[in-house]
C-alpha cells in the first residue's frame, strides 16, 4: 500500500488529536480512587538491602490477610529528595496509600497541607503507645495527634577505630574533657580525629549539636530546637565557640567544607580519620569494608548530664488522607508490628521496646538497641527545623567554621532565622 | 537650435520582461497543509513548553506551598520578595561572574585548540580532536564526582601534586572556602566545554578556502595579518552561534554546582538555578521560585533572541 502526502499528513494531524484527546481525558479521569478492598501501595526510600526485607514481609502480610501491597522504592533519595517525590505523587492521579518519611519537620508540610490521615483512633485501637519507644510516637506526633506508624529508630553516636584510638594511646572518654584531650593525642598521631563533611551542612551538624546539648543541657536545648527559647543566647555563642574550637585544632578534616559526607565516612574504613558521629548502618558499612569487626567500636558521646541523650529521629509509615483503603492501611500497620515482622524490617532499630534480636554479626546494632533504649534522643537539628531554617543554621555553621563570623554573631543570625520561621515569614 | 530628443529615447532601456508567465499562487484551499505539517509538532510544542511555561508564570503570582491544592493569588509579592532576598544578590552576581568566565575561556580555548589541529605541523589530529572533545561528554555529575576528588583537601591530586611540586603553600580547600568555591566549580565547567566551541571552530576553519591565506600571504601579510583579516572574519558567523548558544547555557547553570558544593559553602556559591531549585522543592515556596524560574527564563529569551534572528536571517 502506498501513502502520499496528503493522506500521511491526515494520518499525522489525526494521530496528534487522537494523543491530544487521551491526554486530557486521562489527566481528566485521575482525580477519584477507588477503594480496593485487597491491594494496597507502598511508596518508600529503602535501599537494595532494606526493600528486600520490607517485602518479605509484605509477603507475609498477603499471605495473612490476602491484601497485596505494591511495594514501590526511590532508593538513594534520601530525606534532600524524597519528600519532593512524595509531593509529586501525592499531587499526582494516583497517589499512593502509604508512604514512608522521616519524622519532624520532613513530615510536618505535608500534615500541615492537610495530605496525611491521623492515626489517633487507630493507636488507641490497637494500644501501640504501651508497645512503642516514646520517643518514637513522639517523632510521629504532631499538634498532640498521632500521624505515623514509627519503622525505625536511628540514634547517633561516636563511631571509632579501635586500632587509631589505641595507637593514639586514648580510650572511650567518659566527659567532654576528656574527649578534647582524646582528639588531640589522634592529631598528634597524624590522624584526623573526627571524619565530617561539610557539603550539604547536616555532617558537621551532628557535632554542633551535641556541643549544643552540652552547653545548653537537655530542657533547654530542646526549647530552642522548636522556637521556644531564644538562641541569642550564652549557651548558644559557647556552644558555636566550642565548634570553632574543633575546626581551629584541627579536630575535623582540614576544609571539610568541601568534603562530601560519603567521603569523609570512607576516612574511617581508610585509617585516615578515627571516628564519625553516625548511626547503626555504619556498621553494614564497616562489615562490606573486609576490615575486622574488631577494628571497630562505638560509645555514647558523653554530655555530663544527668540524663545522657543522644540525637536521633524516626522514620515511619504515613497514611495518605485521599487513600480510600484507610482500613487495610491499619491492618498491615499492626502486622508490622508484630515481633516476626520486626525482626525481620526493623531489626535492632525497632521502636518496639521489648524486641531483642539475636546480635548475630551486628553485636554494634545490638548494642546499640539497648542504648537507644537507655537514653532519649533529641530531634536531630535538621528535622527539627524547616529546610530553610536548617540551610540558615548551615551557612551560620560554615561562617563559624571559616571564621567569618564570631560566635556572637552567629548566635544572633541564628535567632533571626528561628524568629522569621516562628513569623512564617521565613524564604 | 535645439534639438528635442523623444522623451522614450532619453529613459534608459528597461530590462526587458520575462516573457514566461510568473508562477501561479496556490489556491487558497491547499495553505492548511503547511497547518498539517506542524500540528505534531506544535501540539507537543504547546503541550510541553507553552502551557507548563504559561502555568510557571501563573504560579509565580500565587503563593503555593507545592502540596496544598489552594493557590492564593498574590500578585506581584513574589517578584517584589526578589529584591528583598539576599541569596538573590549573591546568585546574581555568582551567575554573572560564572557566565564570563564559562563562555570566554572555553571560546579562547576552543578557538586556539582549533587553530593548532586545523595545522597541517600537528600530528594525530583526529585523535587529539576526540580527547578534547571527550569531555563534553561525560554526564555533569560525573564530572562534579571526578572534581570532588580531585579537589579533596587532604588526600586530592590537585593539592597532593602542589605539594609534590614543593607548593605546599598552594594547596587549599578549594571547595570548602567561599573566596574559592564558586572558581573552583568553574574549572570543571570550562574543562567540559571547550570540545564544543573548539569542533564548530574547527569546521569553520576548514570551511575558509585555503586561496584566501595563499593570496594574502602572496600580498605579503605575516602569519598574524592573515590570522586577523582572512580567518577571524571567516568565524564570524560561528563566533555568534558559540556566544548565544554558550549564554544561554551558562545562564541556565544548575548541575555543576549542585552536586560540587550544594550552593556551598553556606550559600556563596548559589546561582539562580540552584536558588529556584532549593525554594520550589526544598523550601515548598513553590511561587517564590515560579518567580525565580520566570527571571531566568525571560533573561534566557532576551538572551536567545539575537541567535534566533541571526538564524533566521540565514
Amino acid at each position: 500500500m502506498t501513502m502520499d502526502r496528503r493522506r500521511f499528513l491526515s494520518g499525522a494531524a489525526a494521530l496528534a488529536a487522537a494523543l491530544g484527546t487521551a491526554g486530557g481525558l486521562t489527566a481528566c479521569g485521575g482525580g477519584r480512587l477507588q477503594a480496593s478492598p485487597d491491594r494496597l501501595s507502598l511508596f518508600t526510600y529503602l535501599d537494595a538491602t532494606q526493600a528486600p526485607l520490607l517485602d518479605q514481609v509484605l509477603d507475609s502480610f498477603r499471605d495473612e490477610s490476602g491484601i497485596t501491597v505494591r511495594h514501590d522504592t526511590l532508593p538513594g533519595s534520601g530525606a534532600a529528595l524524597f519528600p519532593d517525590k512524595v509531593r509529586t505523587q501525592l499531587l499526582g492521579a494516583r497517589p499512593p496509600d502509604l508512604f514512608m518519611m522521616w519524622g519532624g519537620q520532613i513530615a510536618a508540610p505535608f500534615i500541615d497541607a492537610g495530605q496525611i490521615a491521623a492515626l489517633d483512633e487507630v493507636y488507641a485501637r490497637h494500644g501501640w503507645d504501651e508497645l512503642l519507644n516514646p520517643a518514637a510516637v513522639r517523632d510521629m506526633t504532631f499538634d498532640g495527634h498521632r500521624y505515623g506508624l514509627p519503622g525505625v529508630i536511628a540514634n547517633l553516636g561516636c563511631w571509632y577505630r579501635t586500632d587509631l584510638f589505641e595507637r593514639a594511646g586514648v580510650s572511650v572518654p567518659t566527659s567532654y574533657d576528656e574527649l578534647e584531650d582524646v582528639c588531640d593525642r589522634i592529631v598528634a598521631s597524624g590522624v584526623v580525629p573526627l571524619a565530617t563533611g561539610g557539603v550539604y551542612g547536616w555532617d558537621p551538624m551532628r557535632l554542633f549539636e551535641y556541643l549544643l546539648e552540652i552547653t545548653a543541657g537537655p530542657e533547654l536545648h530542646d526549647r530552642l530546637l522548636v522556637g521556644e527559647a531564644s538562641w541569642d543566647r550564652a549557651e548558644v555563642r559557647d556552644a558555636f565557640g566550642l565548634f570553632r574550637k574543633w575546626v581551629e585544632r584541627k579536630w575535623v578534616p582540614e576544609g571539610f567544607l568541601g568534603i562530601t559526607p560519603d567521603v569523609a565516612d570512607s576516612y574511617l574504613t581508610q585509617g585516615t580519620g578515627a571516628f564519625l558521629i553516625t548511626g547503626q548502618w555504619q556498621e553494614y558499612t564497616n562489615n562490606a569494608s573486609g576490615l575486622d569487626p574488631e577494628l571497630f567500636g562505638t560509645f555514647v558521646l558523653p554530655t555530663g548530664h544527668d540524663v545522657v541523650r543522644t540525637s536521633g529521629w524516626t522514620e515511619g509509615f504515613f497514611l495518605s488522607k485521599a487513600s480510600p483503603n484507610g482500613e487495610n492501611a491499619a491492618r498491615l500497620f499492626d502486622f508490622l508490628l508484630t515481633p516476626p515482622a520486626q525482626e525481620t524490617f526493623a531489626g535492632f532499630r525497632t521502636p518496639l521496646t521489648d524486641l531483642a534480636p539475636d546480635p548475630g554479626e551486628l553485636p554494634l546494632n545490638a548494642r546499640w538497641l539497648e542504648l537507644g533504649r537507655r537514653h532519649p534522643h533529641y530531634v536531630i537539628q535538621d528535622q527539627a527545623f524547616p529546610k530553610d531554617v536548617s540551610d540558615a543554621y548551615f551557612q551560620i555553621q560554615s561562617d563559624i567554621a571559616q571564621d567569618n563570623v564570631s560566635p556572637r554573631d552567629a548566635a544572633a543570625r541564628m535567632q533571626d532565622a528561628v524568629t522569621t520561621w516562628k513569623e512564617g515569614q521565613v524564604r | 537650435m535645439t534639438t528635442a530628443i523623444p522623451a522614450e529615447a532619453a529613459r534608459p532601456a528597461r530590462t526587458p520582461r520575462p516573457t514566461t508567465t510568473p508562477p501561479r499562487r496556490r489556491p487558497r484551499r491547499h495553505r492548511p497543509s503547511a497547518w498539517a505539517y506542524a500540528a505534531p509538532a506544535l501540539l507537543v510544542y504547546t503541550g510541553f513548553l507553552v502551557y507548563p511555561a504559561l502555568q510557571s508564570v501563573y504560579l509565580s503570582l500565587t503563593s503555593w506551598d507545592g502540596i496544598t491544592p489552594d493557590k492564593e493569588f498574590v500578585g506581584l509579592d513574589n517578584y517584589r520578595h526578589l529584591a528583598d532576598d539576599p541569596v538573590i544578590g549573591t546568585a546574581v552576581r555568582n551567575n554573572l561572574l560564572w557566565t564570563l568566565v564559562t563562555i570566554l575561556l572555553p571560546m579562547l580555548l576552543g578557538l586556539a585548540l582549533a587553530l593548532a589541529l586545523n595545522s597541517r605541523l600537528v600530528r594525530g589530529r583526529s585523535f587529539l580532536r576526540t580527547v578534547f572533545y571527550a569531555p563534553a561528554v561525560l554526564p555533569l555529575v560525573s564530572v562534579a564526582t571526578i572534581w570532588g576528588w580531585l579537589y579533596n583537601p587532604t588526600d586530592g591530586a590537585i593539592n597532593e601534586a602542589l605539594t609534590t611540586l614543593g607548593l605546599e603553600a598552594l594547596t587549599h580547600a578549594w571547595l570548602g572556602d567561599d573566596s574559592t568555591a564558586l572558581w573552583a566549580t568553574m574549572v570543571p565547567a570550562v574543562w567540559v566545554r571547550t570540545g564544543f566551541p573548539l569542533l564548530l571552530y574547527l569546521a569553520a576553519l576548514q570551511g575558509i578556502p585555503r586561496e584566501l591565506h595563499e593570496s594574502a600571504a602572496m600580498d605579503g601579510a605575516n602569519a598574524w595579518q592573515r590570522f586577523r583579516h582572512v580567518t577571524l572574519p571567516g568565524l564570524r558567523p560561528t563566533n555568534h552561534i558559540v556566544l548565544a548558544l554558550s549564554l544561554i547555557e551558562s545562564f541556565k547553570v544548575f548541575d555543576l554546582i549542585y552536586a560540587l558544593t550544594y550552593g556551598g559553602p553556606g550559600r556563596s556559591t548559589q546561582v539562580l538555578g540552584t536558588w529556584m531549585y532549593f525554594n520550589v522543592f526544598q523550601y515548598y515556596q513553590s511561587g517564590y521560585g515560579a518567580a525565580i524560574a520566570v527571571v531566568i527564563t525571560l533573561v534566557a529569551v532576551f538572551v536567545g533572541i539575537p541567535y534566533v534572528l541571526s538564524q533566521t536571517k540565514d
